[in-house]
């Protein structure tokens, strides 16, 4: 008897201490820990409980469950674990955002199980965390992804809008550049015929100085004529479609050449066009490039005792390069920049007559084609005017 | 206005224009029987006899029709077409001055039978030359249909 009685007593003690480490255990927790009747009417709360709803422990006891939930979030709980429990599920998980005493929300993340006897619910026990340091980061998140997605969308909206204004603006330029071209013409041919109607209808009556005058007013027309004229082949340039072929580049710069060199300075330039890559792109635009860095090459090297053009081309990895060198005035490296800006010259009239556009046709060109230009040269030592064109 | 015979009529908003034309004529001698109209109503009316054309004859059309392209309200284009479109005018020559080859391009794109187009060139003595060199064509050596 003796004997049973201290194998109770050690059993009592026993299940003391394990209730004793559970409490501990539970009081402890950093979760919250209740347990609530088959109701769901709370019966027992954790210090932690206490502490993030500010509820005391009379306050707590026979409130129900759906009371911590926010109002808004109570029907969709309560159908939450109706839905559970009528599967038969034995526990869930759920995040719903909370309401402590004062009314301040959070969000909580709680798994429940039910609670069993004789295969009955009798009540429910929850283990519940703090989760809205995670909640809002993710809300955030989402936030920031949206504002993103739109930030993007507006972004991209923009920049459909601008290139477009821009292509309609770049289309009003050429429109308006080209019908100034066209419209220029037309008086500058009534100033050339009136001004020589005027020559013919002095005739002897007109002194030395009245036929300087009269020549001013000539030169000065027929610089407006070049003008006009590169202007138009500079708003050509960008119009026209590329029409794309394999091109004998040799044969296309002597055939260049032979058209825009004069007789008197043929005899005076000495002049190598050797065997080139072939190049791929528009064969009339490419001709106009000849054309110009050419007529460059012998404007700047007539003036010039010692008048050489070297023409000539070499492929590279990527690209085919070509080059035109003179002998001519050359020019300052520092000023390497502004020889392809419209309009840009680096000599005046009185040295070189030139329209500045030249270059700038030269540039448009290649550029179309996708590939570059660039020069180099020195003062009184000739300059050399290269173009890349990408290989096929 | 009586009903002389024309050899040359221009359509021409310019009158620089018309006088650098009518001076090339005369260089050439081929301005006689020469009528200037200013504008694209003016010409249809010169065509078709009436306004202050109406004591005209249709059949005494010009020998040729120097047409410029650009004129204010009726242009160059809509002249042609009109011109054309009549069975009794269809068959006079016009020949079009325009300012650039773009225009040329325009203009036979419309597909309005054009018998010759003169780009005006910027500098006198080369227009003087087109305009001598149409003249010429359409007034001494080019025969008409005869009339059935």
């Amino acid at each position: 008897m003796q004997a049973q009685s201290t194998d109770l007593q050690t059993l009592y003690d026993r299940l003391r201490e394990s209730e004793e480490k559970y409490r501990r255990f539970v009081e402890n927790a950093a979760d919250i820990i209740y347990r609530t009747d088959g109701e769901g009417r709370f019966i027992y709360v954790n210090p932690v409980s206490l502490r993030i709803f500010g509820y005391t422990e009379d306050e707590f006891m026979g409130k129900h469950y759906l009371e911590l939930f926010h109002p808004d979030f109570r029907n969709k709980a309560r159908q939450f674990y109706a839905t559970q429990f009528f599967n038969g599920q034995f526990t869930s998980y759920l995040e719903f955002p909370a309401v402590n005493k004062e009314g301040k929300q959070f969000w909580l993340g709680q798994n429940v199980q039910p609670l069993m006897e004789n295969g009955q619910i009798i009540g429910f026990q929850a283990v519940a965390r703090d989760i809205t340091e995670r909640v809002l980061a993710e809300e955030a998140m989402r936030r920031s992804d949206e504002e993103v997605r739109k930030l993007n969308a507006e972004l991209e909206h923009r920049v459909v809008e601008r290139t477009a204004q821009l292509e309609n603006a770049n289309k009003e330029l050429e429109a308006f550049s080209y019908s100034v071209s066209h419209d220029l013409r037309a008086p500058l041919l009534t100033i050339n015929g009136f001004t020589q109607f005027l020559g013919m209808h002095l005739g002897d009556k007109l002194d030395e100085e009245g036929k300087r005058l009269l020549s001013v007013i000539r030169t000065n027309t027929q610089t407006m004529q070049h003008l006009i004229s590169a202007l138009l082949m500079l708003s050509k340039t960008n119009k026209k479609e590329l029409e794309m072929m394999q091109i004998d580049m040799q044969q296309l710069a002597q055939e260049t050449y032979g058209d825009i060199i004069s007789p008197e300075a043929q005899e005076k330039i000495q002049i190598t066009i050797p065997e080139m890559p072939e190049a791929r792109g528009d064969k009339l635009l490419l001709r106009q490039v000849w054309s110009n860095l050419l007529s460059n090459a012998i404007k700047f090297t007539l003036a010039k005792d010692e008048r050489m053009i070297i023409v000539g081309g070499r492929s590279e990895e990527h690209r085919n390069v070509y080059f035109v060198k003179d002998s001519g005035a050359g020019f300052d490296m520092k000023d390497a920049g502004k020889l392809f800006g419209v309009f840009s010259r680096l000599h005046s009239d009185t040295e070189f007559e030139g329209t500045g556009i030249g270059l700038s046709i030269v540039r448009r060109v290649i550029h179309r084609h996708q590939g570059e230009v660039w020069a180099e040269g020195e003062v009184g030592k000739g300059a050399t005017f290269y173009f890349a064109l990408p290989r096929v | 206005m009586t009903d002389q015979p024309v050899n040359i009529l221009l359509v021409e908003d310019n009158p620089h224009h018309a006088e650098l034309a009518m001076r090339a004529l005369k260089m050439h001698n081929l301005a006689e029987h020469f009528v200037w109209v200013k504008t694209g109503e003016d010409a249809i009316d010169f065509v078709f006899c009436r306004g202050e054309f109406a004591s005209r004859k249709i059949d005494n059309a010009p020998k040729v029709i120097f047409l410029d392209l650009k004129l204010p309200k009726k242009s160059g284009l809509d002249v042609l077409k009109e011109i054309r479109a009549d069975e009794r005018t269809k068959n006079i020559p016009v020949v079009m001055l325009t300012t650039s080859r773009e225009q040329k391009d325009i203009i036979e794109g419309q597909h309005v039978g054009l018998n010759g187009y003169v780009v005006k060139p910027d500098d006198f003595e080369k227009f003087a030359e087109a305009i001598r060199n149409i003249g010429y064509y359409w007034l001494v050596l080019n025969q008409l249909p005869k009339k059935q």
